[in-house]
């Protein structure tokens, strides 16, 4: 009885109902569209940055204390056992050992004064959670020790082309001075201007450039998704091979364990703020219906209705009409969210300063994910309540009396 | 036992800094199956001591009491499911729901009353009795205001209340309409024994009247119990 009074209380004042849906509608609309664009720009980013950190690092204590360093004497010298030991974890997928090192490069005999990243790994590695393949501009993977795939920008600030020698210039684990010739194979665009710095050798290559013969610096473990991470760590944590290790999730680490807290206060707050945005306009315009009804609240309280029975009245036609508005909202943001999808959105130079650890690609995509959708619906109805309840109670406190006073 | 009982009630009603006396003192016995009009000049009161009675409101002082039981001790919600059960309204300006039919203005009453089977066959005849033999389903906005009154007398009796309670049922209608309404709710308090208790300043109603109570400046000046210019069946 309820339900059916308040859905025809809601199609009285259709022109009210109608800006109360549009304003519920446009609210829901503008938060899909901007948890789209969120999820675009972070959601492909934060994978990819979890698959290029790995789900889980591994590396010495030491190690992890002086990062920023990069101090390769603080290795894991032999890398073999540690390996097998953390394969046989329930949950890991794949597990691989990982030096990288900060070389100049160039092309022919000039002196070096590029900068590059080297990345050292097993080529599973780099076809597998890297995707390299995917992204390779021009040439080929890598098939040997002796060849390498390096990241466009680098190429161009060399000079360098497919067939070239690359001559790469680091330092090994003690310090020493430590070049090696490598025949460029493969070219890559990675998204952004640091991600395209990088280079790729195989394991033993860096291994022989860094003087770690049979270790590496770092561990990555792989899991079935990257939000089990944390707890994949925790379990290997407890191993006794791993004893004095550094072991933590990519988003326990710099910069996502700032950055994943940021995003996820970002979304509440926009999300808080849109429900209260639109939940006063849901309060405006119930109000006005509040009032208008004063009498025939009356009337229905004379007659025995209790006022958790005119809270609910109203509650319901309010949820009624933002259910709607959220529905078509949901809708309208999904196209507008799917439009970023197709078209994106080029951010350029901005993204070109971050760091190559936050590997964000230039053009950003929204993403429209079913999640969103449902989520912006439940917001949507939560602008109902937040501005139905205060009308709601305001009816309820209306008194009997009011339908003898009331004239019409 | 006799139905309502005031006594001794006094009412006033805060204006600002004043007060309005709008009861001095006024002592009233209702009993079963009378045909009451209160009568009186706008502002005697006439609408306060209906709402007392009703339990719409609490009195400043003195005692209500309803079937002999003292209002002033029943709690809100207890005097809500007394008046959803016992008294029937019906006001001045219908004050019918306009999102709901006919039939279901009267259904809600009835529902809000407690009444949850049989209901279809008890508002039909509510509504056949009323004379609204047709129209059941149609909203107030698509019926006259004197068809309108009487989906409200439907709605008013359709639980059996034990008192039906009318603040100037008339005074929105013409005097045709007036007089059929009117003339409605005599023959079912002499058909049914239905107790009803009204407010006018029409001379008509009073007419009609079994006992008129003259009220002036929120006092009982007259209590005068007749025989009625009965009317037949003029409509
Ligand atoms: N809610 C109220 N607030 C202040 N004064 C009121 C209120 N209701 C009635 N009064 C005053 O009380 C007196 C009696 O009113 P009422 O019972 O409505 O008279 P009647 O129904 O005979 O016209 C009048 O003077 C009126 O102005
Ligand atoms: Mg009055």
């Amino acid at each position: 009885m309820l339900l059916s009074l308040a859905l025809r209380n809601s199609l009285r004042n259709r022109r009210r109902s109608l800006l109360t849906a549009t304003m519920v509608m446009l609210g829901v609309a503008s938060l899909t569209v901007a948890m789209s664009w969120l999820e675009g720009l972070f959601g492909s980013t934060v994978n990819m940055a979890a698959n290029l950190a790995g789900h889980v690092r591994v590396v010495d204590a030491d190690y992890a204390r002086r990062e920023q360093l990069n101090p390769l004497h603080e290795n894991i010298a032999e890398s073999a056992p540690l390996e097998a030991a953390i394969r046989a974890v329930p949950g890991v997928v794949a597990v691989y050992p990982r030096i990288s090192m900060g070389v100049t490069a160039t092309v022919g005999e000039e002196i070096g004064e590029e900068f590059g990243l080297v990345q050292g790994g097993p080529l599973a590695l780099f076809e597998g959670p890297l995707a390299l393949p995917g992204h390779l501009v021009e040439g080929r993977m890598l098939a040997s020790d002796d060849e390498v795939v390096i990241g466009k920008k680098l190429v161009e600030k060399m000079g360098g082309k497919l067939g070239d020698d690359v001559v790469l210039l680091g330092q090994t684990q003690d310090g020493s001075m430590s070049p090696a010739k490598l025949k460029l194979v493969g070219i890559v665009d990675l998204g952004n201007a640091m991600q395209n710095r990088q280079i790729f050798v195989t394991l033993e290559k860096v291994r022989y450039m860094a003087d770690i013969p049979d270790g590496a610096v770092e561990l990555a473990v792989y899991g079935a998704h990257r939000d089990d991470g944390a707890e994949l760590a925790a379990r290997l944590g407890a191993l006794p091979e791993l004893s004095g290790k550094d072991v933590k999730s990519w988003d326990q680490r710099p910069p996502f364990d700032n950055v994943m807290g940021l995003l996820s206060t970002v979304k509440a707050v926009a999300a808080s703020a849109m429900v209260f945005i639109t939940g006063l306009g849901v309060l405006n315009t119930m109000l006005m219906s509040v009032l208008e009804r004063t009498g025939e609240i009356g009337v229905m309280r004379a007659m025995g209705l209790r006022r958790m029975q005119v809270i609910w009245l109203f509650v319901l036609e309010a949820l009624g009409i933002s259910a709607i508005g959220g529905v078509l909202g949901a809708v309208l943001g999904g196209l507008g969210g799917y439009w970023l999808q197709v078209h994106g959105v080029n951010l350029g130079s901005v993204v070109d300063k971050l760091p190559a650890t936050i590997p964000m690609n230039s053009t950003i995509y929204g993403q429209v994910t079913p999640e969103i959708l449902v989520s912006a619906v439940l917001l949507g109805l939560a602008m109902a309540v937040v501005g139905g309840l205060v009308p709601a109670y305001r009816a309820s406190r209306i008194e009997p009396i009011e339908a003898m006073r009331h004239r019409r | 036992m006799s139905l309502c009982e005031l006594r001794n009630v006094k009412k006033i009603y805060p204006m600002g800094d004043l007060e309005v006396q709008a009861l001095r003192g006024v002592d009233l016995t209702i009993e079963k199956g009378e045909f009451t009009v209160i009568a009186g000049p706008s502002g005697s009161g006439k609408s306060t001591v209906l709402n007392l009675i009703g339990c719409l409101d609490r009195p400043t002082s003195g005692e209500v009491l309803l079937e002999d039981r003292p209002v002033a001790k029943m709690g809100d919600t207890e005097l809500g499911a007394l008046r959803a059960a016992r008294i029937g309204f019906i006001f001045q300006s219908f004050n019918l729901i306009p999102v709901l039919t006919a039939f279901e203005n009267v259904e809600l009453a009835l529902r809000l009353a407690g009444h949850h089977t049989d209901n279809k066959a008890r508002v039909e005849k509510a509504l056949r009795d009323v004379g609204l033999g047709e129209h059941f389903h149609r909203r107030p906005a698509q019926l006259s205001g004197g068809q309108q009154q009487r989906v409200a007398i439907a709605r008013a009796l359709v639980k059996s209340p034990a008192l039906v309670i009318a603040d100037e049922p008339t005074a929105n209608l013409d005097s045709h309409n007036g007089k059929a309404i009117l003339q409605l709710m005599r023959e079912m308090n002499e058909r049914d024994g239905v107790t009803f208790l009204f407010s006018t300043h029409d001379a008509m109603v009073m007419e009609q009247a079994k006992r008129v109570v003259r009220l002036v400046d929120g006092a009982i000046v007259d209590d005068t119990r007749r025989a009625p210019v009965y009317a037949g069946g003029a409509s």
